[in-house]
């Protein structure tokens, strides 16, 4: 999985390398202000390991092909989001800088594409609630598996979007992820499986690692909320340029029933709507006006989100004000 | 089982021999690291920057050949580092080969198919960015390097855990090794280790590597060992030659890139 320099475009590369700065800086912030120093040789030695592991290919059965872990949910299972975050963005810089697997400019879209997905969304959303306290096998087992599943899936799709959108295949966007994600269902199965060994044998053989950290932890509701909001300004930034140009399924249906094409529309009322609509709709058609191309969909879609979002914070203060007269 | 084991041992070796190539190189290693990453990262961003149909990426092979002529690194090093990129650059580029029918007009009026030369320039960028990396840590000691990530301002405890995994990756292999030769003075007539015996040797690999590495970091605590000291230790200032050559090798890196655009402009 990982993305190698000849692969990025520098438009790419640059806003991943902007993207992962910002997240390994809130890390290091984070990681600072709860530091443990007995933790240390805890998070090296992890760091070796998955570095290790991750030399290690295996078949893939069926698929003629092999892989390795990516190692970002057995670091987040061990260590927790953020320093599990640091550890693999170290062990992609080594792998960078000594091995040539990855490269420096696609540094940022490896530490986003292996760390982002497993830390900060598997891990938090999946793994936790379905791990609660680590006492129970078949949760363990079950959440290691799920949460290194989607980590990995989320992952190499966007793998797919960083190549595609640099721009140096012509490999067609289905045919590129038809290969990939079930590649990396297999490996997200296999990592997910030698993650749950791990932490069942370490919960047996030094369980002191899980009672300080993990016992009675919850998923933050800022947290929560922060990563929402980022997955919205992806998809309205970044994925929506992906979507289909022809007309949606009611359009398409309606344009099957009807003769002429277009429905047959009239009346003052009408035409005074309209009136109001073409004065209000700044993005019309999910563009700015005067502005074409792909920043004007990226636009659009960035401020479509930030006006539903303060129209729904808006509301809910309120909703809350009204409750509190109560 | 065995090989992966064999594979890791000798990649670590070949890191050693990078280690001891880089402290050895007296020409380069005298110039500062955040001056050879920003000049690593420089070059990089200009040999990406070449469309997919730009043969103009060729004329970046004058600064590997001449840095080649100079260091004389060990071939070997190279081409193993190459084939680790390899895979999944050929896959990305054999699909331009399959699906890319439009032809393009080379110069000197040759034309080919458009695929064809996609692949050859994303072959030519893999090899400069390979090229790129391996020049950075063949001239820098990995010290220096900690130290010019530093110099950039990368978190403290990022730049540790770069170096403490690192050090730790020979100290698992230590324990690695140690625990291979116990299994094979217990079990002489086995040519490897069981399947069944490697989730054991794993987990108890990883337990005997977590004591040392606890045992090495309270022994560097004891000796007054500080993080951000260490660390910021190797952090150099530039000197005012070190900025010129900087200076120097970015004006010669936009210049080829002119000259790329004018390569193509005379092409087409």
């Amino acid at each position: 999985m990982h993305m190698a320099d000849a692969l990025v475009s520098p438009a790419v590369g640059g806003a991943m390398l902007a993207t992962s700065a910002v997240l390994i800086g809130i890390s290091a912030r984070k990681v600072r202000e709860n530091f443990d120093n007995s933790k240390i040789p805890l998070m090296g030695v992890m760091g070796a390991f998955v570095f290790a592991m991750q030399m290690i290919n295996f078949t893939i059965p069926a698929t003629g092909s092999s892989g390795h872990i990516g190692g970002g949910m057995m670091l987040a299972a061990l260590l927790g989001a953020y320093p599990a975050f640091l550890v693999i963005s170290a062990v992609l810089i080594i792998q960078a800088l000594f091995f040539a697997d990855g490269g420096l400019l696609a540094l940022g879209a490896n530490i986003f594409n292996m760390g982002f997905w497993t830390c900060f969304i598997a891990y938090p959303l999946v793994f936790l609630p379905i791990a609660k306290d680590f006492s129970s096998r078949t949760r363990i087992v079950l959440a290691s598996v799920l949460s290194s599943i989607i980590g990995l899936q989320f992952g190499s799709f966007c793998v797919v979007l960083e190549t595609l959108c640099s721009g140096v295949t012509e490999l067609p966007f289905g045919v590129f992820a038809g290969l990939m994600q079930p590649i990396h269902f297999a490996i997200g199965a296999v990592e997910g499986a030698l993650t749950a060994m791990l932490i069942l044998f370490l919960r047996e053989a030094r369980p002191e690692l899980f009672k300080a950290e993990n016992s009675g932890r919850s998923v933050s509701f800022k947290a929560v909320c922060g990563y929402l909001a980022l997955a919205s300004f992806v998809i309205a930034g970044a994925i929506s340029l992906l979507a289909s140009e022809y007309p949606d399924g009611l359009e398409w249906s309606i344009g099957k029933i009807i003769k002429d094409g277009e429905l047959g529309t009239g009346g003052k009322f009408y035409e005074a709507l309209s009136l109001i609509q073409a004065k209000l709709s700044v993005f019309a058609d999910y563009a700015v006006q005067g502005l074409g191309g792909t920043a004007s969909s990226v636009i659009a879609g960035i401020a479509g989100v930030l006006i539903v979002a303060l129209f729904i914070v808006l509301y809910a203060n309120f909703l809350k004000k009204r409750h509190c007269e109560r | 089982m065995k090989d992966s084991a064999a594979g890791i041992a000798s990649s670590m070796a070949s890191m050693r021999e990078l280690e001891i190539f880089s402290a050895s190189d007296a020409r380069f290693s005298s110039l500062g690291a955040p001056v050879k990453i920003l000049a690593s990262f420089v070059f990089i961003l200009c040999v990406v920057s070449f469309g997919v149909y730009d043969l103009g990426v060729m004329l970046f092979f004058v600064f590997p050949a001449a840095l080649w002529f100079v260091v004389k690194p060990p071939a070997r090093i190279f081409f193993n580092r190459l084939l680790i990129v390899l895979p999944f650059v050929v896959f990305t580029g054999i699909s331009n080969l399959i699906f890319d029918n439009s032809v393009v007009e080379l110069p000197f009026g040759f034309q080919t198919r458009g695929g064809a030369v996609s692949f050859f320039t994303i072959l030519c960028k893999a090899v400069l960015c390979v090229g790129a990396a391996l020049f950075l840590v063949l001239t820098t000691p990995i010290n220096a390097i900690a130290g010019g990530l530093r110099r950039f301002k990368l978190p403290c405890v990022l730049v540790l855990q770069t170096v403490l995994t690192l050090r730790y990756l020979e100290v698992m292999l230590d324990e690695a090794r140690r625990m291979h030769c116990a299994y094979s003075l217990r079990a002489p007539n086995l040519s490897g280790i069981r399947i069944s015996d490697w989730h054991k040797i794993v987990a108890r690999l990883f337990l005997r590597s977590l004591d040392r590495a606890e045992n090495i970091y309270s022994a560097m605590l004891c000796r007054g060992f500080c993080a951000r000291k260490t660390m910021d230790f190797y952090k150099t200032k530039e000197s005012f030659a070190e900025i010129a050559a900087l200076l120097c090798f970015v004006f010669a890196c936009v210049f080829l890139r002119a000259a790329g655009w004018i390569f193509k402009g005379a092409a087409w």
